[in-house]
């Protein structure tokens, strides 16, 4: 834990070799604590693993497909001491997520997210305006990925205010108001990826409606899959919400439910990047390999949140490429990179359920 | 709605449909029927050659008139009189394409009429077919065949299923748990039979020494059968072999697995097998799912190997509902034959086996647990479709006895 607090002041300090002995700890005891306390967990490490149990480089730390979360429940913890399940439907499974938290993971959960966020927006709260409808958080137990977010988020600003109405519409009202109470401030615009493009950009071109933002920071997230369908990249995005209202700091943020917490946040330059909290590996989507700088491959996820469920390692179904490590324009250190949507579906044949397509 | 055959205009397929119940049935094995059949297998054949759709092939050669005439000696060897039931209601499965013609003509055969749903989801060799059938349709001489069967196609609504449902005096089902759960909820005419043909699995016995002791020839032979078994469907059809089961002595076990393996992976390769990146995470992600609940112990070979095999730890059955398909085996080791009845269950239907003599199958067969296998077929055959599948004959099942006194 001590560590963790080193980190909360400079998340991206940290030099190569320092961050990498230091995780690499981190990760072994984290698995060693999984073995102990989840047993599909430790039945995984002997038949996927040989039994390894501790890993002498990152590369070596063992993953979990992430759709496994999907499948089976998986939990570390007494199922008394779970305070909070978060699902996420993700995009093709039927099946949605299960991740089980305690009151130690969520509350470190929110601690990392605060500490990569500060280096980010500054150590003040920001007034807030989030690009959604308040009954997103409905239903305190189970809450879905884009409530989760939203919760998780808030504590980084003030005077919070819903930018749309249930029916998806914007609150021009909510939203006039809120400027004007806050003209001469720095402001925090949060939102889903979709959520902003679709019902605030759109929402206010239909509308005829122009709004200045200029003097805001937008972090927004949750995928792009959607937006990819409609051919909207991340520069389109970008220009197109300047164009509009006038928003200059743009930030995409990636992550997986199953790691809530240890974003990967876009810096200034457009590279998504790990915190001292977390790592990232490229594998060779076929051979698992650990790919090369520049050469895409399927993402693995390293944090060292995870407590409660076995998440600390996974291996994601996004592609990806690393950039570099250390030496991003932008001053932070740690590897940065970047995502290239879902390794590309595919459906196999044979005697599959007739009923499920139309449903 | 679509309807996809004969020619008619969608709108209007209520029409066809009411026009399809007035229609007396016809005589078993009518000769109308053969040739009809007969010229859609040959059409098919010629489409086939010039279109190199070489799982077609199959189908078309079930088809010929040889093997129609085949059936009917077989059909004629039941006991009584036996006619056509009436109408036949046949939802097919959305992923097999061929499945819905056996299940059509078998009916077709023994002079029902028939309303066929197919998916809304059909590929490239599926629209040859039905472009093939409507052609052979459209000729005078078979109005007849024309007035009583429809195909249609639509994406899942009770309200059309209830309305075909209703029309019918059997209705077969096949498809996954789910399909067949929404499915039977829908009414049937009291006097209206059904069949269900489930999601199962099916397995492969292996005999050790038999594989040691093969010349070459036979030995490649045997792997390019067992991977026609498995492949063709990319390892979905129920019938392809998810399972290994290996039966011998020690020695032999592992003689024959180095042996198989190996030579299994060599033709997967020259016959370049390759699934998309996704297929292989999903792959992984099952076996992480078994190796989780404890359904495997270990791995015979590394995680990215492909195909990919899998250890089957003891006691645990569950093993069968996480495979995904694409080259994935399960494994497991018996000393002789009969001790692999302790691993079956109601899900298993086809065992494809090899070095097996019949008095060995039938040891086994008296000792099946309820309701477990239906098929033991050679290995190469897992595919070919009976008359008899699931345990049923669908030339029985589709007619009926007038018994006279």
């Amino acid at each position: 834990m001590q560590s963790l607090t080193k980190q909360a002041v400079a998340p991206y300090g940290e030099q190569r070799v320092v961050k990498g002995v230091r995780l690499l700890a981190e990760l072994n005891e984290l698995t060693a604590w999984h073995n102990q306390h989840c047993k599909e967990y430790r039945r995984i490490l002997d038949v996927m693993y040989g039994g390894r149990r501790k890993a002498m480089s990152l590369e070596e730390v063992p993953f979990l497909p992430v759709r496994l979360f999907k499948t089976i429940e998986l939990v570390s913890v007494p199922r008394e001491s779970v305070v909070r399940t978060l699902t996420s439907s993700g995009t093709t499974a039927q099946q949605p997520s299960k991740v089980f938290l305690d009151k130690e993971t969520a509350h470190q959960q929110s601690r990392v997210l605060t500490a990569i966020m500060k280096d980010y927006l500054g150590p003040q709260r920001l007034p807030m305006a989030i690009i959604d409808h308040a009954g997103v958080l409905n239903n305190r137990y189970t809450f879905s990925a884009r409530g989760a977010g939203v919760l998780g988020y808030s504590q980084f600003g003030r005077d919070h205010v819903y930018l749309l109405n249930e029916s998806m519409q914007i609150n021009w009202e909510a939203i006039e108001g809120f400027l004007a109470r806050h003209s001469a401030e720095t402001v925090l615009l949060f939102g889903f990826t979709y959520m902003v493009w679709k019902y605030l950009y759109e929402g206010s071109i239909t509308a005829g409606r122009q709004l200045d933002f200029s003097n805001s920071i937008l972090i927004h997230g949750g995928g792009w899959k959607k937006l990819a369908d409609q051919q909207v990249s991340n520069e389109e995005f970008k220009s197109g919400l300047h164009d509009q209202f006038g928003i200059h700091r743009v930030h995409n943020y990636y992550g997986m439910v199953e790691q809530t917490g240890s974003v990967f946040m876009e810096c200034e330059a457009g590279f998504f990047h790990a915190s001292g909290f977390s790592d990232v590996l490229v594998r060779q989507p076929e051979s698992l390999e650990v790919t090369s700088i520049a050469e895409i491959g399927v993402l693995q996820l390293l944090s060292n949140v995870p407590r409660s469920y076995p998440g600390h390692s996974l291996l994601s179904e996004d592609l990806g490429m690393l950039i570099g490590e250390d030496d991003c324009v932008c001053g932070r250190r740690g590897k940065y990179f970047l995502v290239h949507g879902r390794l590309p579906q595919a459906e196999l044949r044979g005697c599959s359920d007739t009923h499920q397509e139309g449903r | 709605m679509e309807v996809l055959a004969p020619h008619m205009d969608s709108a209007n397929w209520k029409d066809g449909y009411k026009g399809l119940l007035a229609q007396p049935v016809l005589p078993p094995f009518d000769p109308v029927v053969l040739d009809f059949i007969d010229a859609v297998s040959k059409r098919l054949l010629l489409e086939v050659a010039t279109r190199s759709l070489s799982e077609l092939m199959v189908v078309a050669h079930w088809m010929r008139m040889a093997h129609l005439l085949e059936l009917r000696r077989e059909f004629r060897r039941q006991e009584g009189l036996r006619v056509a039931r009436g109408v036949v209601v046949h939802f097919a499965p959305a992923n097999v394409d061929s499945i819905f013609l056996y299940s059509w003509f078998l009916s077709l055969l023994v002079g029902d009429s028939n309303l066929v749903r197919l998916s809304t989801r059909r590929g490239l060799q599926m629209n040859y077919l039905l472009a093939t059938i409507n052609h052979v349709l459209d000729q005078p001489a078979f109005a007849a065949i024309r007035a009583r069967n429809l195909i249609l196609s639509y994406e899942h609504d009770d309200s059309v299923s209830t309305i075909l449902s209703a029309g019918c005096d059997v209705r077969v089902l096949w498809g996954g748990d789910q399909t067949i759960a929404a499915l039977r909820r829908l009414e049937l005419p009291p006097l209206a039979t059904e069949l269900v043909f489930a999601d199962r699995f099916s397995l492969a016995a292996l005999n050790a020494a038999a594989i040691v002791g093969l010349q070459h020839k036979p030995f490649h032979e045997l792997v390019c059968q067992f991977f026609n078994d498995t492949f063709w469907f990319d390892q979905l059809a129920c019938s392809s072999p998810r399972l290994v089961a290996w039966i011998g002595e020690r020695n032999d076990l592992i003689a024959a697995q180095k042996r198989f393996w190996p030579a299994l992976k060599a033709y997967v390769t020259e016959r370049r097998v390759s699934y998309p990146a996704v297929v292989g995470i999903n792959r992984m992600t099952a076996l992480y799912a078994c190796a989780a609940r404890g359904e495997i112990d270990h791995l015979p070979v590394p995680v990215t190997e492909f195909p990919a095999r899998a250890h089957l730890g003891h006691g645990i059955l569950g093993f069968r509902e996480h495979h995904c398909g694409g080259g994935l085996f399960f494994e497991t080791e018996r000393s002789a034959l009969p001790l692999l009845a302790d691993i079956l269950t109601s899900k298993d239907q086809t065992l494809c086996y090899f070095g097996f003599n019949r008095d060995d199958l039938t040891q086994l067969a008296r000792i099946l647990p309820t309701r477990s296998i239906d098929r033991m077929v050679p290995v190469g055959r897992a595919l070919a479709f009976s008359h008899v599948w699931d345990g049923v004959d669908l030339l029985h099942a589709f007619s009926r006895r007038v018994d006279i006194n």
